[in-house]
C-alpha cells in the first residue's frame, strides 16, 4: 500500500499522487508551542477534507500497527525546515522506502538562498519570476 | 470584528473561485487597511491547500508583473523566512541580532502580562484585536504588527511569549513566518524596531472598528513622542 502522509504543512496531496492518505494527529511532533482546540479542529476539517483516515497518537508506531495489517510498499510526504518532522523523516527511511516532496515555494529554483534582508532575497529570485 | 471571509471553513475550490476575482493592483493599494482587498490565503497556503506558485500561475494569467508585483512580494515573504528556516532552524526561537532598542533581550519579560491574556489593557483598539485572535484564529497583517509591537515594545515582554501565543491561536500560524516576523517587530531580525501609534490605527482601521481616543492613551502621540518613550536609551 502506499501511504501518503499528511501533516500541517501538507494537508492536501497533489492532484495526480496516488495512495492512501492519513492524517495523524501526534504530540510528539508538536513541540515548543501548542495550539488551540479550534486549530486541531480545522485541521481534522482539512483532512476530512481530502478524504483522509484521522488518528491519534504516535505516528511511529500507528504506522507500525497498519504495516501489520496492509504492508506500507511506500510513503509519500513533504520536506520541511522542522527539526522534529526531520527527525522523524530519518527514522521513518530507517524502516519504510519513503519519498519527500519538495518543500513549497515561489520559485522553482533554488528557493533556499543565503539571504539575511528580505530585498536581498527577493532581488535574487525575481529575475525567475519577472514576466 | 470579523474578518470578511471565514478563514475556518474557507475550502480550496472557494479559494480558488475568489482568486478569479482577486485584483493584485487593487491588493497593493489597499493591503494595508483592515478592509483592504486582501486574499484570505494565509491558513490555506500554510496548510499546503493552495501553493504559493499556484497562486501565482494564475495572477500570471490574468495582470502584467507590474500590477502584481507588490502581491508577488507578500508571497515571497513566506518564502524567505522559510528559506532562513532551512538554513538556521536553530533561529526559530533565539535572538537571530541583537534588540535594536537599546535594551538587553534580559530587559524584556518571559511571560505575556495577565491583561493581554484576557483582552483586557489599557488599549481599546489592542483589546479589539486580541478578542478578534481568540475568537477567530485569524488577523489582519496589520493588526498583527500592531499587536506585535505592542507586546514588545510598549509593554517590554520578549517576542518569543508572544510568538507562541500567536501559534496558539492563529489557523495560519506558521513557524518560520510567524516567528521571524515577530523578530521582525522586536528588531532581533531586522534593522531598526517597528512600532505605531494611535493615528496610523486610525488612518487603517476606522473604516472597520469604532476607534475611541480616550480609551487608547497608551498608544497616543507623535512617532517622536512614542518613540522617545519606548526607546529612551536610543
Amino acid at each position: 500500500m502506499r501511504l501518503v502522509l499528511l501533516y500541517d504543512e501538507f494537508m492536501c496531496p497533489p492532484e495526480n499522487l496516488e495512495g492512501k492518505s492519513i492524517y495523524i494527529v501526534d504530540p510528539n511532533l508538536q513541540q515548543d508551542y501548542e495550539v488551540s482546540p479550534k486549530v486541531l479542529e480545522y485541521r481534522h476539517f482539512l483532512a476530512k477534507e481530502v478524504g483522509a483516515e484521522i488518528h491519534q497518537g504516535d505516528t511511529f508506531q500507528i504506522l507500525e500497527t497498519i504495516h501489520k495489517i496492509n504492508p506500507i510498499s511506500e510513503i509519500i510526504t513533504k520536506s520541511t525546515f522542522r527539526t522534529e518532522y526531520k527527525q522523524l523523516f530519518e527514522k521513518l527511511q530507517q524502516t519504510y522506502q519513503l519519498e519527500l516532496l519538495p518543500d513549497y515555494f515561489l520559485s522553482t529554483e533554488n528557493p533556499i538562498l543565503p539571504a539575511k534582508r528580505f530585498f536581498q532575497y527577493w532581488n535574487k529570485i525575481v529575475k525567475q519570476l519577472k514576466y | 470584528m470579523q474578518p470578511v471571509i471565514d478563514v475556518s471553513s474557507f475550502t480550496r475550490n472557494q479559494a480558488l473561485e475568489y482568486l478569479n476575482n482577486f485584483n493584485p493592483a487593487l491588493y497593493a493599494k489597499t493591503r494595508n487597511y483592515l478592509n483592504g482587498h486582501i486574499s484570505y490565503l494565509s491558513a490555506l497556503i500554510k496548510h499546503g491547500i493552495v501553493q504559493n506558485r499556484e497562486v501565482y500561475d494564475l495572477i500570471r494569467n490574468k495582470f502584467s508583473f507590474a500590477e502584481s508585483e507588490k502581491f508577488f512580494q507578500e508571497l515571497a515573504w513566506r518564502d524567505f523566512w522559510r528559506s532562513y528556516a532551512h538554513q538556521h532552524p536553530q533561529s526559530l526561537w533565539q535572538d537571530v541580532e541583537d534588540y535594536k532598542t537599546g535594551f538587553q533581550a534580559s530587559d524584556y519579560a518571559q511571560e505575556l502580562p495577565e491583561d493581554i491574556q484576557q483582552s483586557q489593557t489599557p488599549t481599546q483598539v489592542i483589546n479589539i484585536f486580541l478578542n478578534q485572535l481568540r475568537n477567530t484564529g485569524y488577523l489582519h497583517n496589520h493588526a498583527r504588527m500592531y499587536l506585535a509591537a505592542y507586546i514588545v515594545h510598549f509593554r517590554k515582554v520578549k517576542w518569543q511569549a508572544g510568538a507562541r501565543w500567536f501559534m496558539y491561536y492563529l489557523l495560519d500560524g506558521d513557524l518560520a513566518s510567524n516567528n521571524f516576523s515577530w523578530q521582525w517587530v522586536a528588531s532581533t531580525f531586522a534593522q531598526k524596531p517597528y512600532f505605531f501609534n494611535l493615528e496610523n490605527v486610525q488612518k487603517y482601521c476606522s473604516q472597520s472598528i469604532s476607534i475611541i481616543p480616550e480609551e487608547n492613551k497608551e498608544i497616543d502621540g507623535s512617532y517622536e513622542e512614542i518613540s522617545a518613550r519606548l526607546f529612551p536609551n536610543l
